[in-house]
Order: C-alpha cells, then structure tokens, then sequence
C-alpha cells in the first residue's frame, strides 16, 4: 500500500517529456486566443482533459497515516470549538466568548463597519435558525411543530401541528424503498440533486467509524451518545459548497465571513434538503454539517480534496474556499468514490503562506506532518492525535477570532490554490502537481508577486462592495 | 400610447442597429469553439444594450375598477377556505404520496424524492409562503429587538442605531452585492406601492382575516430579487424533476430573502422577508425592472425568460437609488406567440391577441383574477386544477416559452432581434423555435437526460 507521500513522489517521477510537451503546446495554443472568460473556459476544460491522467492519483481507499502501533481515539464533540465545549473545558474562554458574541463593528474601519458586519451576521442567519434545532439527529428533527422558530417568531397557535400544514411536509422515511437499476445509476440520481440543490461538489463514501464523534455534546440536551442516533449509518454524501471568491480576498474581515456564514446557510440548506431526498427514497438520513462527525477527513476519503498545511480541505477546482456538509445515511446501493491526490502535500511542505500570514501564528511551520502536536500547550483537549499531519494550535487562532470580533480566513485567502478559476491558474496548479520542491518555492513567491493572497487588503473591501463589473440585473 | 411605443420600437430598428447586429454575429460565427459563445453573448449585449432594452416609463395600463388584491382571492386560498370545494377535496391529496407511478418519466418515487428534497427548505423554513401565506417562520412579521434575544448568539434583532450611507448609489450598491452574495440571481429595488400589497390578510387554518393594521411598519421600499431555476430540470415539465426545480426555487427565496431582511435589520431599518406572501411579485419586479409581463402571467427576465422565482423584502428604508421598469418587445412577443397557449395542458391560458382590463376565460368564477390592468387573464381555477390531476406543479407554459433557453450567444442574438423587430417576424421566430426542438413539454427523454449527471461533480 502507498502512503501518500510515496504516491506524491511517483508524481514527480512522471513528468516526462511527452507530458511537458502536451502542456506546452496546450499554453502556447491558448495563450494566441485573447484572454476573455469564454475562451478561459474552453482552455480550462481542454487541460482538464489533456492532463487528467497525468495528474490526478488515486489514491487507496484508505488515504490516512496512521502512527503505527498508535491506540487511536474516536475524537468527542465537546473538544470541537464549534460546541460550547470550550467554556466548560477551560474557564478562561467564558469572557472570550462572550466578547466575541458583542456586535463588534467600527464605522471607521473598512471591513469592520455596520454594514459588513451586518453582511456577516445575516450571511450564518439561516445556520443559527437551524442549528438551534439542537435534538440535532432524531429523524423527527425538522417535524413542523419542533420548528423551534420559538414563540416569538410563530403565532402561538402554530405549536400544534395543523392537518393543512401536515400535507404539505415530505420529512419521513417512506415505507417502501425506490428501486435503483445498478449502482451507477443511484450515485448520479443522488449527485445530480445535491447539484441542484445547490452543492458545488459531491463524493459518496463509506462510513468510517473513526471519524465520527465518540460521543456528542449538545448545548441544550448536554451529552448524547451514539444511542440516540435512530439507526446504523452505511454511507456519508460528502458535499462542498464554494464560498464567494472576492467576499474572501478581503480576509479577515467582516466582509469574508459573511462568505463564510453565507457558506454555512447554503450547507444548512442543501444538507437538509438531500436528507429528505434520501427520506423519501425509503432509506434513513441525517443531515450534519460540523456535527456528527469529522468532515474533513470525510472529504478526503470522498475523493473531493486533500488536506493543507492549515488543516483545511484544499479542492482542485476551489482551493481551501469551499465549506463542507454531509449527509448520513443507511443506503449502501452506490458507487463509493476514491481518494484523490493532486500534489497538495508536496506544495504545503514549502509554501508556507498561510503560516507566514496566520495573525496569531497558529498553524505550524514544521516541513512535514507529525503524528502529534510540537506545540505543548496547557490541555491540548482540541487536538485529534495519531494521524499524520500538521498540528494547529485552535486555541491561538480562536485568540484572534475574539480580537478580530468575528471568524479569520486569513489562511484560506492567501492560500496560492485559492485562485478564481481562469485556465492559467488552472495550468499553474497542473505544473505544481507534477513538479517536485524546490519549483514550488519559486511558485509560492510568483503569487505573491502576482498580488495575490494579501490579508488586511482595505481595497479588497472596497472592491467587493463597489459596482464596476457586477451584474444586477440580466441584461446588463 | 402603447401604438406609440410599437412604432418607436420599429423605428429603433434602424440601418445602424442592423449592421451593428450583423457585425456582431458575423464575428462571433467565425469563432468555432462552443465557449466563444458567451463571449459574443457579452460583446452583443455590450452592442446593443442601448438599442434594445428601454426604459419603460409606465409599464402598467389601469382602469378605473383596479383594487389591491385580496389574499383570500388567491387559488390557493380560495381553495384552502372551501369556496372551491372540488379543487379543496383534490388538494388534501395533494403533495402526499400521490399516484407515484414508476412507468411515468418524471413521475417515480425517485422524481417525487427530487420534488420534496426542493421545496423542504422552504416548508421548514418558512411553510406556506408559496401559497402566500404571511408572517410565518422566517418570514416573520415581529422586528425582536435587543430584548428578545433567543441565545447569546442571536444577532438577528433590529439594532437601534440605523447606519448612515454616503449616497443613494452606495446603499442600493450595497444592499445588491448582499442579495448577490446571499444567492440572488437578479434584484431591483423599487418603492413601496400600495396597489400591489395585498388589500387584505387571511390565515386559511382559521380562516382570520386581517390587514396591514398588523404590520408592524409603514414599508417605503421593496427589494425584489429574482432566482434563475435550475434549465434542465425545468425542460422535463411537467414532471416531479420540474418540480424539484421549482422547489429548490423556493428554498433559496426563503433562504435568501430572510438574510436579507437580518442585513437590513442589522443596519437598523424594519424589514420583513416575504416569498408569494404580502404582495404581488410580478407587478412589484416588473417595476423593479427586472423584466416584462406575459401571455402566461409569469414574469419574462431578459436573461433567464420565464424561468425564474421572485422574492422580496418589505423594509421602511428609503435612502436608495430606485430601478426603473423596463420593456424589450415582450408584449408584442406575446400577441403572436401563443406557444404557452397551445402547451397548456389546462388550456387555462388566454388566446386573445390583444391583452385586456377583464378576464375574458368565461369562467363563472373569477374572483382569482385581479382586474382592472391592462394584461391576459389566466383560468386559475382549471391551472391548478390540472396540478391536482397530475399531482404537482405543472410549469408547462415555463418549458415552452421562447425566451427560455440556456444562455448561448445565438439565443441572445435571436432575442435582441426579436425585441428590435416588431410582428410578423415574430411568427417566424415562434415557428423556428418549434423547428430547433425547443419547448417541449410532456418529454420522456428529457427526464433521462436530467438523471445522467453528464457534468459530473
């Protein structure tokens, strides 16, 4: 079995003449065209296929560097900085939180005034209208009368459920089950709905018991175990969902979290949304976002991306700019996808970008992945040992988080695969999978002279909110 | 006045405009590759953005028996409250399990999956408000304040300082580039009008009616936005797959409607999300430009044609730059087309050629239709009386319609000519539209095609 360095390596063993050749004749052919977006398109999509083998590996099924001899542990939802774990962990988070909570916005400062903080806030407006749903994985959840939409937001009379109203919900697992001829056809019919509910990417994978939650922590109910979940999971639809590529480039603003809380509402949406899908295909499911188990590593084993140095899922097609929901499931008729690599590992031992402009030098700047954290913090109860990888000090960054008075993306902003997608870019990153180290370094510092991935870019909110370029309405 | 403006839209297509279009389509055919296309869609519409998109001064005609309409009016309602009491009978069956039938393209369990999975973001969220009903859900009529915090993390409560914008231009700028953000296709803002409020309110469970004493503030503005339904999906009409286009639709409008109204809330202004609730959405996008009114009564966007959802947000801030109205030749289209006419599985949709004040379908009832401005009446009774025979939302007229097409740059052509041109050529084009195999409804093959996931992701 490869590990993925080894396979990352065969990658740089490949570039061979031929290849160097098709690329090459592939530039030169796109770069007579004049560089509209429509041309762009083609050119991407003729990359795309001209370098498809020579760049992507398969991967194993399973993709994890595991320590060997290690007694690995489920890691549990009160460690996770998304529960309210924290608070009770570690007494000192108590005022941080309740300091980041406070509307922080300075109308003096571009990107922390009233309006990009309301664009923030109203961006994650859907995830807490759902989230606060917190009997989060009984198949009644969402059943009109727990719509939680709490006395003030519905007419009194709406707690009990009306017979009109009832008519309307399609939330419960049918009795029979819809036949698929073959699998194939089940893992398109389920791709193609994601899709046109709105996710950007899908992958279909087994359930991997190490990366759910041993155990779940829940605000309201307080501890849950895996009892409380109505039936045994077979396979998680992993999902992403591209966040807003100029809202990002004004990191770490108020302005790029409202793509990332738009980016949570969408997940909230479409997870719900392919949850009832599946309901009335016969088969159980549950909608989970950050809950329930470990997205990223989900992904990864999806086949939708690899993991960056910032500990984020770094995706072909958008970079670390996406966010990640999944679905899961008792249905196993499907064609599972394979993991992937695409030379990410190899990038991020150099790069270092998202390091260097972390505000609260968070993510490590170890060349390779370990096994466990360099950093000896007090109570390192956030971290999920075992796996090879770099190790990122949560607490540092949830630091800034509280200062900044919202969420940071600064690593995913300057990340270099977080580009808008023109061909060029996208031959950028097929040289970059195929070339080995020290081109990388070379590369790193191209796009910073480039101009991308600045952080604490004033312009860059301005940019976002001017109206040159944007299209308003249809016609123009 | 309308013959006036028929004869400056003739005269609009004049030498230059000709050659212009000419010019433009002769360089975009030299250009072989399938993505050049939306290149020369751009430059095109560049070309010709003056020529054939006007603004409409006064995009409504209205007689002296014009009233705001009554929500009890609506088919929805009107069916819900009993008044049609064999259409009430049907709709109990409606959207349960229905004749799912596995022999039917379109309409086995695997299509009703697709329809519920679209519209369960809606019935969660905000249940209802498709068939117009108000204030429920995230489409709340209450503006909680600081003190009527759910959870520490609640911030979606009107704040007490409203903030300032430097001009018109920067708020209207500001409040489109969320919508956009939030998932808006197309939005417009446009002041408040009183005529396309709904006069009165009714919650159907209860029968209560109610009226805008229980607003809770007098609206100045109204952002409306407009949501492009999903090409593919909507080609299978009328099946479960159009349905889960229509659907999914909704479950953005709420979605997107409601961060809206949390942004205004947030910026210290009232605001209230409103989906088919509240008020009329055609009249209301029609003035906020973002496209015509149709044979179908749908509205008609120059980008997308029918194929889209509108929403809208009620707020009392009126510091903006309003959109005007605009025309593009649709309703001379119209006079000639009649393909949503003859498509109409219910033939619910009027074949007059010229639009009138008065319905003119002949059915007893017509208490749905809202007369008194100029345009065609639709039999609502028989549209959704075929909804109830087939089980779903039907969107034939949608399918059919001309100026739904996926947006290549021969189509833009075409459309630029159409608006630019004025009658018999219209025949022709109608006919040719036939001819390249657009608009079918009822097409089995469509629905494979929507399952294949040829795009794979």
């Amino acid at each position: 079995m490869d590990s993925p360095s080894e396979a990352t390596n065969k990658n740089a063993d490949k570039i061979k003449r031929r290849d160097f050749f098709k690329l090459g004749a592939l530039g030169a052919a796109l770069g007579i065209t004049t560089a509209s977006k429509a041309t762009e398109n083609v050119a991407t999509k003729a990359l795309d296929k001209a370098t498809d083998k020579t760049v992507f590996n398969a991967l194993p099924d399973d993709p994890f560097n595991l320590k060997p001899g290690y007694n690995y542990r489920r890691f549990d939802e009160i460690n996770t900085f998304q529960s309210t774990g924290p608070m009770r962990r570690d007494a000192k988070v108590i005022p941080k939180m309740v300091k980041f909570i406070w509307p922080g916005f300075d109308n003096d400062q571009v990107g922390y005034r009233q309006v990009d903080w309301a664009l923030s806030k109203a961006g994650q407006s859907l995830k807490f209208k759902m989230k606060s749903l917190e009997s989060k994985w009984e198949q009644e959840r969402f059943d009109f009368s727990m719509l939680d939409l709490k006395p003030t937001d519905m007419e009194d009379d709406s707690k009990k459920k009306p017979d009109i109203l009832k008519i309307l919900e399609g939330n419960y697992v049918y009795p029979e089950k819809a036949p698929f001829q073959s699998k194939q056809e089940a893992t398109d019919a389920i791709k193609r709905a994601a899709r046109l509910y709105g996710a950007d990417l899908v992958g279909i994978t087994p359930r991997d018991e190490r990366f759910d939650f041993k155990a779940f922590f829940d605000p309201k109910n307080g501890r849950r175990d895996w009892k409380n979940i109505p039936f045994e999971p077979k396979t998680v639809i992993v999902m992403a969902f591209e966040m807003d590529y100029e809202a990002m480039t004004a990191a770490p603003t108020h302005v790029a979290d409202g793509a990332t809380g738009d980016g949570y509402s969408q997940m909230h949406k479409t997870s719900y949304q392919m949850a009832v899908f599946m309901k009335c295909l016969g088969y159980q499911a549950i909608p989970s976002n950050n809950d329930v188990g470990l997205s990223i590593p989900y992904a990864v084993k999806a086949g939708l991306g690899e993991v960056g140095r910032h500990g984020l899922l770094i995706t072909y097609k958008y970079g670390p700019r996406i966010r990640l929901a999944k679905i899961y499931t008792d249905f196993d008729f499907v064609e599972y996808d394979k993991p992937i690599d695409f030379g990410v590992q190899e990038f991020c031992k150099r790069c270092m970008r998202c390091a260097d402009a972390c505000p609260s030098n968070a993510i490590t700047k170890a060349i390779d992945p370990t096994y466990e954290p360099e950093f000896k913090d007090e109570g390192n109860w956030f971290v999920n040992p075992g796996f090879r990888k770099y190790y990122n000090n949560l607490k540092k960054c949830f630091d800034f988080w509280v200062e900044n008075g919202n969420g940071c993306s600064a690593c995913i902003s300057v990340c270099p695969y977080n580009k808008p997608d023109f061909w060029h870019h996208r031959l950028v990153d097929k040289i970059s999978a195929m070339l080995p180290g020290p081109v990388h370094s070379f590369m790193r510092e191209m796009d910073k002279i480039f101009g991308y991935g600045n952080t604490y870019d004033e312009g860059a909110v301005k940019k976002f909110w001017s109206s040159r370029n944007k299209k308003y309405l249809g016609y123009k | 006045m309308a013959k006036q403006k028929e004869e400056t839209r003739t005269n609009a297509l004049n030498r230059r405009d000709f050659i212009k279009l000419g010019a433009a389509a002769t360089a975009a055919g030299a250009a072989s590759i399938t993505a050049a296309q939306s290149h020369a869609a751009k430059e095109l519409a560049e070309k010709n953005k003056q020529s054939e998109i006007k603004v409409a001064e006064e995009p409504f005609e209205f007689n002296e028996t014009y009233k705001p309409f009554d929500q009890k009016n609506n088919i929805f309602m009107a069916t819900l409250t009993g008044r049609l009491p064999e259409l009430q009978k049907k709709m109990m069956g409606f959207h349960g399990p229905g004749d799912i039938d596995p022999e039917t393209p379109g309409m086995s369990r695997l299509d009703y999956a697709l329809k519920e999975g679209g519209y369960a973001g809606v019935e969660y969220m905000a249940p209802g408000t498709p068939a117009s009903i108000p204030n429920t859900g995230v489409n709340t009529w209450k503006q909680r304040t600081k003190d009527d915090k759910h959870h520490p993390f609640d911030y979606q409560y009107l704040f007490e300082d409203q903030y300032r914008f430097e001009s018109r231009e920067q708020a209207t700028n500001a409040i489109k580039k969320a919508a956009k953000l939030y998932g808006a296709s197309l939005v417009g803002v446009t002041p408040r009008n009183p005529k396309f409020d709904y006069a009165k309110f009714i919650d159907p469970l209860h029968k209560r009616e109610f009226g805008w004493e229980e607003f809770p503030f007098e609206p100045k503005s109204v952002i409306v936005m407009g949501f492009e339904m999903d090409y593919e999906a909507y080609t299978t009409a009328p099946t479960y797959v159009s349905e889960g286009g229509t659907g999914d639709a909704y479950s953005r409008i709420t979605k997107t409607t409601h961060q809206m109204a949390v942004f205004l809330r947030i910026l210290g202004y009232k605001a209230v999300a409103s989906c088919n609730d509240t008020g009329l959405n055609v009249p209301y996008a029609i003035s906020a430009g973002l496209g015509e009114g149709s044979r179908m009564g749908l509205l008609i966007a120059p980008q997308y044609g029918p194929r889209l959802r509108i929403g809208k947000v009620y707020t009392e801030f009126d510091f903006c730059h309003y959109d005007k109205p605009i025309e593009f030749g649709v309703t001379d289209f119209c006079e000639r087309c009649m393909k949503c006419a003859d498509a109409c599985p219910a033939n619910a949709i009027s074949r007059d050629k010229k639009r009138s004040f008065r319905p003119t379908h002949g059915n007893k009832h017509s208490f749905f239709n809202n007369s008194g401005v100029k345009k065609w009446y639709l039999d609502a009774e028989k549209c959704f009386g075929y909804w109830m025979e087939i089980n779903a939302g039907c969107g034939a007229c949608i399918a059919a319609c001309p100026y739904n097409k996926p947006d290549f740059w021969h189509h833009r052509l075409v459309d630029r000519l159409t608006a630019a041109s004025s009658g018999p050529i219209h025949d022709v084009m109608r006919e040719m539209d036939d001819i390249f195999g657009y608009g079918n409804t009822h097409d089995g093959k469509a629905v494979k095609e929507f399952w294949k996931n040829k795009d794979a992701i």
